[in-house]
């Protein structure tokens, strides 16, 4: 079996680069309840988490 | 989910978890009550936020296709798999991204690899010793599910008075090694050394390089393959030296047992 995990993408030109500031996001959660991602932060570190679908 | 087992240890350490998808309110709704998802999951129907943010993963089709996955239209929209680390100012510190969504990390490596700070949640710690070095040795997690990233963790003692060498080495020496046996699936990355220190030895002209005291080498190891439990096999190599002589080389093999994360969740489906 060949094992394919390099697709040789360079992520460090993708997204928000190191050093910036993380953008605003202003978005619904699970409960519908419209969520300002650095507000909600507060005065935390944060870890943002970018996945595929929950729904497959 | 993997990441709310976490959930306690980010907290203690005052980090906010959001995940990111383009799945709608409902559908995260259902996701969140089944696997009691506590942590925000935004819903970016359209994937608008995505895009914007540039992490729309135009590759998906061909990574798809790589797995043997059919195409299917409603995979287009996905984001780029990975994470991003902000500190307190909300500015990115890392950026910790997969080639393909099938590699996920586990919260312990995030926080630990990524966070610096301690998780609770180790797998079983396994310890041995040979001449002049001890090992400590364990994995972040003692389940996997297939594709997932797991962080090897040595801890090494070295005896005072004594230390074992790093690279670059003068041909003829032996460096400290760390080697996993191969299992069928099994893809083991390249260990993360800490700085080894300069050294000279009276009479020698060549350059050394070494470690003495308490080092940490953590490496990536991948399990490829749905299946069985596991038994990783690390070999640690090394040859202990003082400034008057040296041991006889030494390996040490520690073995860690990692289970399938499906036998632990679902064990009455086999």
């Amino acid at each position: 079996m060949t094992v394919v995990t390099d697709f040789g993408i360079d992520f460090s030109k993708i997204g928000p680069a190191v050093g910036e500031r993380f953008p605003d996001v202003l978005l619904p959660d699970q409960n519908g309840t419209t969520v300002n991602l650095h507000q909600a932060r507060g005065r935390r570190r944060a870890l943002v988490v970018f996945h595929r679908s929950a729904g497959w | 989910m993997e990441l709310q087992r976490s959930l306690p240890d980010f907290e203690r350490q005052h980090i906010a978890i959001f995940a990111m998808s383009y799945d709608a309110v409902e559908v995260l709704h259902t996701f969140a009550t089944k696997y009691g998802i506590t942590y925000t999951l935004f819903s970016d129907v359209g994937s608008k936020v995505i895009r914007a943010l540039g992490l729309l993963n135009e590759q998906v089709y061909e990574q798809h296709a790589a797995y043997g996955v059919p195409k299917q239209e409603h995979h287009y929209g996905v984001p780029y798999p990975g994470v991003f680390l902000l500190n307190v100012q909300g500015q990115v510190t890392e950026k910790r991204f997969q080639q393909s969504y099938r590699e996920r990390e586990t919260g312990v490596s995030i926080l630990e690899q990524g966070f610096g700070v301690d998780s609770s949640l180790h797998g079983p710690e396994v310890h041995a010793q040979a001449e002049g070095v001890k090992v400590r040795a364990y994995l972040d997690t003692d389940t996997y599910r297939f594709f997932q990233r797991l962080w090897l963790t040595l801890d090494l003692s070295i005896e005072p008075n004594l230390h074992v060498y790093g690279q670059p080495i003068p041909e003829g020496f032996i460096p400290l090694a760390i080697d996993v046996d191969p299992l069928p699936g099994l893809v083991v990355g390249e260990p993360q050394w800490p700085t080894p220190r300069s050294f000279r030895i009276e009479g020698l002209d060549e350059q050394f390089y070494i470690y003495e005291g308490s080092i940490r080498v953590t490496l990536p190891v991948t399990l490829t393959q749905e299946g069985d439990d596991q038994m990783l096999k690390v070999i640690v190599r090394y040859q202990a030296c003082s400034h008057v002589g040296c041991f006889a080389p030494r390996a040490i093999t520690l073995e860690l047992p990692v289970r399938a994360a499906d036998h632990v969740e679902r064990p009455r489906r086999r």
